[in-house]
């Protein structure tokens, strides 16, 4: 507790170090360069605020959010555009600005890589994924499992550990980089800040439901990309231009390298040189610090968990009126992730070319001084770019947008993890709940992460290591390939049974664990520092260690599944990609729990109604809260499961839209070949 | 592309390495970076050029045999009209160029059907294919007399 404590001071003092070790400020910025207190940034700030509400509010006229289905999948009525900003949005959180920024300072830009990988993946998810998953009918994920497989224990699996992934992955690192971000350019005290601004989230996730979040997400979008192109602008003006840019990074070594004290350490050249493949996106397979095979095969797995079986993005594409809507909203959002190499990678390595002592730090007790850790402080390669390159007025407006990406993407990480305990976890608990109850649930579940959330902020900090991006991607390679793997075997190949699929689930985690357990025993290290985790375990990097988990589990639930009886198909339809067209009746494998569900949910509806005491204050209540009365959502509970979704296609569009993915494809090669 | 660009990024990675340790700039690159680029997506391009070429070569051939399986299963449940939209509908959505097939294949049917079975909503009942004669390609025969019991009273 005590290191804790002196982090936080260390941190509350740094805006003070920060005039000291930074002379080469422009001299016309506002005396405390820390904090924003004029006219100009406040009324934009102010201004953002007052735009997201009242989009927020409009939005929740537009919809009904009285029923499951309108209140999590926005009513199925959103055309292509929210989709496809609504998938940026929630992808792109405060910790792409700080960690892609920082990475970027500090080895290059093959962590673009990450990003560039999206673009293929995006339409997998459109064309392969989507089809299924609403012909198959489903709001979660889970609950295509259990259909899928039947038995509820895969299904509750996957719950548990989506859950914890997005804590341990999403939340905690969104809110850490928000945080950093908040204290550079703000001065405030860290939990003020994140409080407030998570309670501003929850407000209208908690009321909206997705539609609000999917129009607040459009808007969102502008502001990101219309600050970030600024700052990139103002960086490139500052640096002198794009072949600068090439030419000085090689060269942006810190002034300050010899070793503080030679017994204890010393400092190899390697450690605050720039690396010579920076400006190559595939690297050597041995040693580069991210192999070229890790970046197209790894990133692309890790890339299937996140974009074609995650909760969160799949539900955006839920929420679409039709597929073609769908994959038009993939196609904008692949163009989109086209812009976070230029408008976070390259203004990180311009940060570390204008401020190479404070961003290239590397003696550990200067490091220290600078930004509180001593592993190193890329991570304030953005917000120092945002506090010291930006003049009054854009900085509220970067300050804007950093608050667009961290609510938006904790907007909906919240609402789709209370659809996930909602759904899946809830349901199991109590059958007989009614569409009220669950949506009353929802919200509630929804506060209870936030203080989740809080309480996971000092541990962040408390764990913090150079290099953020890194640490989300490797936690990730560890634990989901095996998922991607399961779905990607449970969508195309018939003959996968529960079995199979269950066991290579806990196969794949326990192989993750394995390899994730240890690391973080031992710890990652740093270029000074070494971490003394065995080769066995460590020597193998993260990525090549996730294409190893996708096969093991793949193998694993192959055999499995042929030694054991397999699923028939009067079971499968479309619930398969093969079998996405069938019209044929299923014979729903978890049709029984279902029945049971429905049968003590209309006896409890029954029962509300019998008793219900309508008074003024519970009649005002349930308005605001959307509820429209307990006639509305009988009405679509007995419809809800017998319209399906309809995957078909007008033709016309079905060659538009697989035009514009091909059009969308041959650019991202060509990227991929101009920087490979 | 994978393997053009890892043949590319060794050689210029052996390239550097076998270079002085201090002060290089850069990887020197052999090509141009805008010629990767081109050769990455002429690449890509050829790439989707043959597998377009595999899709339709393989959903052309086994489609003849595959679709009057289907639909004489589909014929043993459902009544003709039915089966017709239906067949319809899976022609429209599974492959997009069937129009030129289309009314072949239901017309071929239908003249299956009818002679088989009762022309209730059958819409493609008139065709020339029916009535023409065997005899001769140009002349045709007239139902009227060919179904008409010959009478013969004996004397």
């Amino acid at each position: 507790m005590n290191k804790l404590l002196n982090l936080l001071i260390l941190k509350a003092d740094q805006s003070s170090s920060f005039t000291l070790t930074t002379p080469n400020l422009l001299p016309n910025l506002s005396s405390d360069k820390g904090t924003i207190n004029n006219p100009a940034d406040i009324a934009i700030i102010v201004g953002y605020f007052i735009m997201v509400i009242s989009v927020g509010i409009w939005s929740m006229f537009r919809t009904n959010r009285g029923t499951v289905g309108g209140y999590f999948l926005a009513g199925r009525t959103m055309t292509w555009w929210p989709v496809g900003a609504s998938l940026f949005a929630s992808n792109i959180g405060s910790g792409h600005f700080v960690g892609l920024a920082g990475t970027g300072a500090a080895s290059g830009i093959a962590v673009g890589g990450f990003e560039w990988n999206a673009l293929f993946i995006v339409l997998l998810l459109g064309w392969l994924f989507v089809p299924v998953y609403l012909t198959a009918g489903v709001i979660t994920m889970p609950q295509y499992l259990k259909k899928r497989f039947g038995g509820t224990r895969i299904s509750l699996y996957l719950s548990v550990i989506s859950l914890f992934l997005y804590i341990f992955t999403k939340i905690s690192v969104d809110m850490f980089s928000g945080a950093v971000f908040i204290q550079q350019a703000l001065g405030w005290n860290i939990y003020v800040a994140v409080i407030t601004l998570l309670l501003i989230t929850a407000l209208y996730t908690v009321t909206g439901g997705l539609a609000a979040l999917m129009y607040t997400d459009t808007f969102q979008t502008f502001v990101i990309i219309a600050g970030a192109f600024v700052l990139t602008g103002f960086s490139f003006v500052q640096v002198g231009g794009y072949s600068a840019l090439l030419a000085k990074y090689s060269s942006a070594t810190p002034s300050n390298f010899s070793s503080m004290d030679p017994q204890r350490y010393n400092i190899s050249p390697h450690c605050y040189t720039p690396r010579q493949d920076a400006f190559n996106l595939l690297r050597d397979p041995t040693t580069g610090d991210l192999p070229w095979p890790g970046v197209i095969f790894g990133i692309a797995i890790v890339g299937g968990w996140y974009w074609c079986t995650d909760q969160v993005i799949v539900q955006r594409c839920l929420a679409a009126r039709s597929l073609t809507h769908v994959k038009a909203g993939c196609i904008m959002c692949g163009y989109l992730k086209l812009l976070p190499m230029f408008l976070m990678v390259f203004p990180g390595m311009i940060s570390r070319i204008l401020y190479p002592d404070e961003v290239g730090c590397v003696v550990p007790e200067l490091c220290k001084m600078v930004c509180g850790t001593e592993v190193g402080c890329s991570n304030i390669a953005y917000p120092k770019l945002v506090v010291s390159i930006m003049p009054n007025g854009l900085r509220g407006l970067m300050l804007a947008v950093m608050l667009a990406a961290l609510m938006s993407s904790l907007a909906s990480i919240f609402n789709s993890s209370s659809t996930l305990f909602t759904m899946d976890i809830w349901t199991r608990i109590r059958p007989q709940a009614t569409e009220r109850e669950l949506i009353i649930v929802g919200r509630v579940w929804v506060l209870c992460i936030v203080a989740i959330s809080i309480c996971w902020i000092p541990v962040v900090q408390a764990a913090q290591s150079g290099q953020l991006f890194d640490y989300i991607q490797s936690v990730s390679s560890y634990l989901a390939p095996p998922i991607a793997s399961v779905f990607l075997l449970a969508v195309f190949v018939k003959r996968v049974n529960e079995m199979g699929a269950f066991w290579g689930l806990i196969g794949g985690l326990l192989m993750g664990l394995c390899r994730m357990l240890p690391e973080f025993w031992f710890g990652t290290g740093s270029c000074i520092f070494p971490s003394n985790c065995p080769y066995l375990v460590c020597g193998v990097h993260y990525l090549h260690f996730g294409i190893i988990l996708f096969f093991c589990t793949s193998v694993l639930v192959l055999v499995v599944s042929y030694c054991t009886k397999p699923i028939e198909d009067q079971h499968l339809h479309r619930l398969v990609f093969s079998l996405r067209h069938s019209k044929e009746e299923r014979k729903d494998l978890d049709w029984e729990q279902e029945e049971r569900g429905r049968r003590a949910q209309r006896e409890a509806e029954e029962r509300i109604r019998e008793k219900e005491a309508k008074s003024g204050i519970c009649h005002l209540v349930r308005r605001f809260c959307g509820g429209g009365g307990s006639e509305a959502p009988e009405q679509d509970a007995p419809e809800a499961p017998e319209k399906l979704p309809d995957i078909s296609e007008d033709p016309v569009w079905k060659y538009t839209v697989d035009a514009n993915a091909l059009i969308m494809m041959t650019v991202a090669v060509f990227m991929w070949g101009y920087y490979a | 592309m994978g393997k053009l660009c890892a043949v590319t990024s060794c050689l210029l990675l052996t390239v550097s390495a076998a270079a002085a340790q201090t002060a290089q700039p850069q990887i020197e690159r052999l090509l141009p970076q805008w010629l990767t680029g081109i050769i990455a997506v002429s690449a890509f391009l050829f790439l989707v050029f043959v597998t377009l070429l595999v899709k339709k070569a393989w959903c052309e051939k086994p489609s003849r045999s595959v679709r009057g399986k289907t639909n004489v299963s589909m014929n043993k449940k459902k009544t003709a009209v039915e089966s017709e939209s239906d067949r319809e509908n899976e022609f429209v959505v599974t492959n997009g160029n069937t129009y030129e097939t289309n009314l072949d294949t239901i017309r071929r049917k239908s003249t299956v059907e009818s002679t088989g079975e009762n022309e209730f909503g059958n819409t493609y009942e008139t065709t020339l294919e029916m009535v023409r004669s065997k005899e001769d390609p140009n002349a045709f025969d007239n139902l009227a007399f060919g179904s008409a019991d010959d009478k013969v009273t004996s004397m």
